[in-house]
């Protein structure tokens, strides 16, 4: 009951008219710069830090999590509609977001999203002011063989993504751990497949690859010429249908979990949250077999786990003080600029502001929806401009948005690079997902692989020797198995067109 | 449906001006120039003292110069990448980073690392923390003092986990130190990607004892979540007043991470000139200075051409000590 | 350089395919096939020269020497699959016409980028998509243009502190490009 009494004091800080507008402002500003190209949350909201700097505490931090916010979403909405994803969460959204919007279903999509992201992040922030403390000890027991064995769970899943070829899967997610093995080595400092060249010893651009695996390949691929596709919506399908609600629930709450864990984790990034919850539907969905050709479970798992992810992430740091991502560490730069130090000590030193925290980031989940459920028809009038047109601007799109990744043209050229292999890669039938999950996967899997090997000093048996770790390995053998296991797949999951 | 088009893009460059922030004053100088942001580059992840530090010192930055700075965390390889990073950047005043020794003054050391940089890529602007090194327990643990410690582990050699933020950082040279005049080995693990991660594996009992620094572990002491067993440093910390140093207990070590900021060499003077006094300002700025306080950091403040001689005095301190830290594999 | 220069042999192949075959692009998997294994092969070598051990355990070339195993391993079984005629007939022949003109107008803009500076390389670039590739009209063509190509260049710099590439010619920098 103490609990209740402070939230709704909190809530009462965070209710002021004055805040709402904050948040309300905070909210608009960040998705209209989530949806700009190249702009993710975490560029976004340090832009616009400078707004919130002469704000009270409270108010500044309430309107940095809104801007927060708005920018995810921002990315989610370019990943459906123009198949350009502006960030690593939202790229697995790009394959069944954009097939949705190919079926004319963009507005179901972009609302399932919406809604998706508000179920994850109302869901996280109640475990948050629920069990904050006891989650944020679960987090620490993930050491490094737990997290070398969540990232074998993740490998696994790729199996979930194959198309037709198991083979072809698996080398594709070969590929994209060797792509994610160019630059410096992130233990020892030995810079690896660099070809000697100063600008791959930061590694190749994620933003620039996933552009160019999904949005430039799918480019190069559709003939245009003449005839513009019939891609503009309905006005009846702006809204998702009672099917679409009853059939994105279950994903929901998948992406809810497999989110919200995750989050705890500290190291983890959101992405990996998103690419979990769309192999968990691949494998668990009822309509695992629709996935790929625009099936709202693609959409409404890894849009909530994303979100629940962020909201998950604060727990390590109202707990700990530990930031677990790059935009949660925007917001602990707000704390410390405001003089407060996140940490436990926020609750007993400042607990008026942290519950004021808390509360505006309900608030900030319910202006999300109520913000963008309208204003999805704003967005999908965007499809209404000529396909030619369109393909000119969303080339465009992507020009400006690899190239402000690093403010280098060679971002761009990795880019063209990375559209010409999608478009191999689709023409061998050899599934890109796979190689996003596993280059997204690849760097936290080698180095944990390295750290837990330290830890026991070179014996491979701290792997079978912890409980966390064996348990989850099962789950992955079980996972790896199942294709096997199973002796028919649905027919319908045979002839996945797109993985 | 012409008209629409138009309206569309309309509506998308007015959004695209609509949203312009407020900018903060704004110098007529020809830097920075205005509205051009700065980028500072961290090459450890958020959360620990070298992040927090540049997070609290950007803003003033900006007021000092008149345009946004943007931190930007660049983990990997015990800050290889970041420095990596920053040494590549253009020398324009545009990209500036943190730099901490001893990782940024050893990395180039040692050839099997690959580093693409030396001593003169850096151009210091300037120090601003001096951080003591430490090694502590958790309350449970079966060591109560350092001397308990050492000699366990001296019995029985990498019989003890401890935490680094990388290969050839201050944690790995301090373990190496005490190694070299106690005899005891730890094991080390090396974080690569900065403190953050290497105290969440000490708070999840996944390693026997944390080594690192002051910084790292105030608030934790403050929590009873740490034991500190032994402070590297000539005399105790004010910021823990309670934790005996390694001399007190008979032993002569003394290690510190000393974190200030650097440009890219070849940076033109008169730019030069405005960055480092405006840094000198915003790391002596008393507001700073008392936050950094909150982060358990005491403010040494070393102008560029100061930061330049220690930089040059920790290399050679350094190249000594280097071959315990050698990978020998 | 990226990767770039191992797909350099894969990526020449879809220019010389095999003329109106619906069917599985045989041809175009066995060179990638090969392409696979000497990737793999390299890699391989690669990796035994940067470590597969160090004395504080796995260094830096252990994970890419396993991997490059794999790679070894899974394009070797591809081969021997589509040997067996175990394939199933690829995706859609793509408009390999279309593909190539997006491509080489993507390259000159990205190498025109840091020499004209966005405004002028942009502006071409939507011409040149919009006004002859698009079809439109003369005026939806240039007010897009100038949209994307000026427009976006203020826009970003007034707006969000984002510098887009100006020209390195003294004289259009001069004019303010």
């Amino acid at each position: 009951m103490d609990v209740l009494s402070e939230l709704l004091s909190g809530l009462a800080t965070a209710l002021t008219p004055q805040n709402l507008l904050y948040a309300f402002i905070g909210c608009l500003l960040g998705t209209l710069i989530g949806v700009l190209p190249g702009i993710g949350p975490v560029a976004g909201v340090a832009l616009l830090i400078p707004l919130t700097l002469n704000l009270e505490p409270t108010s500044a931090i309430i309107m940095l999590a809104a801007i927060f916010y708005g920018t995810q979403y921002g990315g989610t909405i370019t990943s459906v509609l123009l198949n350009t994803p502006g960030e690593a969460a939202s790229a697995i959204t790009t394959i069944d977001g954009y097939a949705m919007t190919k079926q004319g279903r963009a507005g179901a999509a972009l609302t399932i999203a919406a809604l998706g992201s508000f179920v994850g992040g109302t869901v996280a922030t109640i475990g948050l002011v629920v069990a904050a403390r006891p989650l944020g000890d679960l987090g620490l027991r993930i050491g490094p063989p737990e997290f070398f064995a969540l990232m074998v769970v993740g490998i696994c899943l790729l199996v979930a993504l194959a198309g037709r070829s198991m083979t072809r899967a698996l080398i594709s997610g070969v590929l994209g751990l060797l792509i994610a093995m160019v630059g410096i080595d992130p233990v020892a400092g030995a810079p690896r497949f660099t070809f000697g060249s100063e600008r791959l010893l930061d590694g190749i651009s994620f933003v620039a690859v996933i552009i160019g695996l999904f949005g430039l390949s799918e480019v190069l691929a559709k003939a245009t010429t003449g005839t513009s596709r019939a891609m503009t919506p309905g006005l009846r399908a702006l809204l998702p249908t009672r099917t679409d609600l009853r059939r994105s629930a279950p994903a929901i709450a998948r992406g809810t979990g497999i989110g919200f864990v995750l989050g705890l984790i500290p190291g983890m990034t959101g992405s990996v949250s998103s690419l979990l919850a769309y192999g968990a539907e691949r494998k668990f969905s009822r309509h695992r077999a629709e996935l790929g050709s625009g099936a709202v479970e693609g959409v409404a798992g890894p849009e909530t786990a994303n979100n629940a992810h962020a909201n998950g992430a604060l727990v390590p740091l109202f707990t700990l003080g530990i930031p677990a991502s790059p935009t949660i560490a925007v917001l602990m730069g707000a704390f410390l600029q405001q003089g407060l130090t996140p940490g436990p000590t926020l609750f007993t030193e400042h607990a008026d502001v942290a519950w004021a925290i808390i509360a505006s980031l309900f608030v900030g989940n319910v202006i999300l929806l109520i913000l963008n459920v309208p204003l999805v028809r704003v967005w999908t009038a965007i499809l209404r401009i000529p396909y030619p047109v369109l393909t000119a601007l969303i080339l465009m799109f992507m020009v400006v948005g690899t190239y402000t990744i690093n403010f280098t043209v060679f971002d761009v050229f990795v880019m063209i690079g990375f559209g010409l292999l999608g478009l191999l890669l689709r023409r061998l039938d050899i599934p890109l997902a796979p190689l996003v999950l596993t280059l997204v996967l690849g760097p936290l899997m080698e180095r944990s692989l390295r750290e837990s090997l330290e830890l026991s000093q070179g014996d491979f048996t701290v792997f079978l020797t912890r409980p966390i770790s064996v348990v989850l390995l099962v789950i992955a053998l079980v996972i790896a198995a199942s294709p096997l296991l199973r002796l028919r797949k649905p027919a319908a999951l045979t002839d996945d067109p797109e993985a | 449906m012409k008209t629409k088009i138009t309206a569309v893009t309309l509506a998308f460059a007015t959004a695209l001006t609509a949203c312009a922030p407020q900018q903060t004053g704004g110098t007529a100088g020809a830097w920075p120039r205005k509205g051009k942001p700065i980028t500072l580059i961290v090459g450890f992840a958020p959360g620990a003292a070298v992040d927090a530090a540049a997070r609290v010192i950007a803003p003033v930055l900006e007021k000092e110069l008149g345009t946004n700075v943007e931190v930007l965390n660049k983990p990997g390889a015990g800050g290889q990448i970041g420095y990596t990073a920053l040494t590549n950047a253009k020398p324009d005043g545009y990209t500036i980073g943190a730099t901490g020794s001893p990782s940024v003054v050893v990395s180039p050391l040692d050839p099997s690392r690959g580093a693409t940089y030396t001593r003169a890529s850096f151009l210091p602007l300037g120090m601003q923390v001096l951080d003591p090194m430490l090694i502590g327990v958790a309350p449970g643990s079966p060591y109560t003092t350092l001397k308990d410690l050492i000699e366990a582990v001296k019995k029985k050699p990498k019989s003890v986990t401890v935490p680094t933020t990388g290969v050839q950082t201050g944690e790995h040279f301090a373990l190496a130190d005490i190694q070299q005049r106690t005899g005891a080995q730890f094991a080390p693990v090396h974080f690569s990607e900065g403190a953050s991660q290497a105290i969440a594996a000490f708070l999840g009992k996944h390693v026997n004892a944390y080594v690192g620094n002051v910084s790292d572990v105030r608030d934790l002491v403050t929590q009873g979540k740490i034991k500190v067993l032994g402070v590297m440093s000539g005399e105790r910390s004010p910021f823990l007043p309670d934790a005996p140093t390694f001399a007190e207990q008979g032993y002569q070590i003394e290690a510190a991470t000393a974190r200030g900021y650097s440009a890219p060499a070849g940076l033109p003077a008169d730019v030069q000139k405005k960055i480092e006094s405006a840094l000198g300002k915003a790391i002596e700025d008393p507001a700073v200075v008392a936050k950094l306080k909150n982060l358990g950091l005491a403010t040494v403040y070393k102008s560029g051409p100061q930061y330049t001689t220690y930089w040059q005095e920790q290399e050679s301190t350094f190249k000594n000590a280097l071959p315990l830290v050698r990978n020998e594999g | 350089m990226s990767r770039d220069q191992a797909y350099a042999n894969q990526t020449h192949v879809p220019d010389q395919q095999e003329p109106q075959t619906h069917a599985t692009p045989a041809r175009l998997r066995t060179a990638t096939q090969a392409a696979l294994v000497a990737l793999a092969v390299y890699i391989t070598v690669e990796a035994l020269s940067l470590g597969l051990w160090t004395s504080f355990g796995p260094g830096p070339g252990f994970f890419p020497f396993a991997l490059a195993v794999a790679l070894g391993v899974l394009s070797v079984a591809w081969f021997a699959q589509s040997r067996a005629g175990r394939e199933t007939a690829a995706a859609e022949r793509p408009d390999l016409r279309h593909a190539a003109v997006v491509l080489v107008s993507l390259l000159v803009l990205a190498g025109l980028l840091d020499l004209l500076g966005y405004q002028v390389s942009m502006f071409l670039f939507l011409m040149f998509h919009l006004k002859w590739r698009a079809e439109r009209g003369w005026a939806l063509s240039l007010v897009l243009s100038v949209a994307g190509s000026a427009g976006v260049f203020h826009g970003f710099e007034q707006g969000l502190l984002v510098q887009l590439p100006a020209s390195a010619i003294p004289f259009l920098a001069g004019l303010g490009l």
